[in-house]
């Protein structure tokens, strides 16, 4: 039972690491071509440079894409090894990921009329990526059960 | 003997029993605490980034695009705009402006140049003008501008857009030039802001924007000049003539006569 669960928490943290890595992957564009001045390629509806230009796209003058490649890498991270506290920040990342694209998403659909196809991609990978962190957090606590007396 | 190891193993399974519960006790508060961290962390990063978008100086240009657009109107009501182009198309002579939205040179041809090249020869159908927004000054907002500029072009506002941007421009070196400040351009000059937006997250305006890149260079290296804004191209029935930097309204005209036999 113990290899069990050991062998589900493994394939949890796996399918984290590969959300990340897509994760990574789809900021990292967005990074790259806010830096060097370009309009994203968008394939329906071309609103992601609209999204990528307009004032919303940075918090203090941070890119917003920038914030969500840390956030992939943390996540990454945190799939990475399995300890317990890897598994709470997978959930502290995770939680305020979906919470931020909640908001983003917002705004691109009220405020600045434009959607961008990235944003939504990694507003479903961390939504995902939240789902695991729960998975993950609930196979840690059932590892932590305690042993029924007389057992 | 065996009542004592009995009682002794118990005891460890009890306290095992007891430190387990506990460690399961403490991962939920952990569990309870950490999500209670990530709300309060996004709801500051929101906040945060509500206030520096307020604290920006948006507000300002839009004041001052609204006290200057009847400046503008003045000097371009009644000239048919069509896309890039102002005046009529048969006007002999076309004056190609390659600017760039961020370059004081260009702003000062706003105020100094531009509103007598438009009464001398646009609006006597003497010559058309047209715009080519171009990235020359550092950093992203020129050419997120020059997209945006293009953009108000199919709604034949693309000039009072740039008249406005370019005669209340900000320091070059500041990132003054936000979304904010082109959505308020945008909404002064009466742009449709839902079409605006649509045209402006196209490819379209993108390869335009290529392609003027590219007529700046081929027009400028073949009259042996650098890539410097503002450029004027003057196209004529007997050639083109290229004048470049702080022009004035006689240089334009020199241009023109050298381009049309002569005639103005």
């Amino acid at each position: 039972m113990g290899f069990e669960r050991g062998a589900s928490d493994f394939w949890v943290r796996i399918a984290a690491a590969v959300l990340a890595v897509i994760g990574i992957g789809v900021t990292a564009y967005l990074v790259w071509e806010r830096y060097h001045g370009n309009a994203p390629v968008c394939g329906l509806g071309g609103g992601c440079a609209t999204v990528q230009r307009s004032e919303w796209s940075t918090v203090a003058g941070v890119p917003v894409a920038f914030m969500g490649l840390l956030a992939y890498v943390g996540l990454l991270a945190c799939a990475l090894v399995p300890w317990q506290w890897a598994a709470l920040a997978s959930l502290f990342i995770t939680v305020l990921g979906v919470m931020l694209s909640a908001y983003l998403t917002y705004l691109e659909l009220y405020q600045i009329n434009a959607i961008c196809e990235y944003c939504v991609t990694s507003a479903v990978i961390v939504t995902l990526l939240l789902v695991l962190s729960i998975v993950r957090l609930t196979l840690v606590s059932r590892d932590q059960t305690p042993v029924p007396e007389g057992s | 003997m065996w009542r004592a190891r009995a009682a002794g193993l118990h005891a460890v399974r009890a306290r095992t029993h007891i430190e387990n519960s506990r460690e399961g006790a403490l991962s939920k508060k952990a569990v309870i605490a950490v999500i209670i961290a990530a709300i309060v962390v996004a709801g500051v990063v929101i906040v945060i980034q509500q206030a520096t978008k307020s604290s920006s100086n948006d507000s300002t240009y839009a004041k001052q695009f609204t006290s200057d657009y009847p400046n503008v109107a003045k000097n371009l009501s009644g000239v048919p705009q069509n896309g890039q182009v102002l005046g009529a198309a048969k006007a002999p002579i076309s004056i190609v402006e390659y600017m760039d939205y961020k370059c004081p040179v260009c702003g000062a041809a706003s105020h100094n140049l531009v509103p007598a090249l438009v009464t001398d020869y646009v609006r006597t159908g003497k010559a058309t003008m047209e715009l080519r927004p171009v990235h020359v000054i550092q950093g992203n907002q020129s050419e997120t501008a020059a997209l945006a500029g293009l953009a108000t072009a199919p709604q034949n506002r693309m000039w009072y857009f740039t008249e406005l941007i370019l005669r209340n421009q900000g320091n070059e070196l500041d990132p003054w030039l936000t979304q904010a400040v082109l959505n308020d351009a945008a909404a002064t000059s009466g742009v449709n802001i839902a079409q605006w937006n649509q045209v402006n997250a196209g490819q379209g305006v993108a390869t335009q924007f290529l392609n003027i890149a590219n007529d700046f260079a081929s027009d400028t290296s073949a009259a042996g000049d650098q890539e410097a804004t503002p450029t004027f191209v003057v196209h004529g029935p007997k050639g083109t003539a290229v004048v470049q930097g702080d022009v004035t309204e006689a240089q334009i005209a020199k241009a023109m006569q050298q381009v049309n036999g002569g005639k103005v």
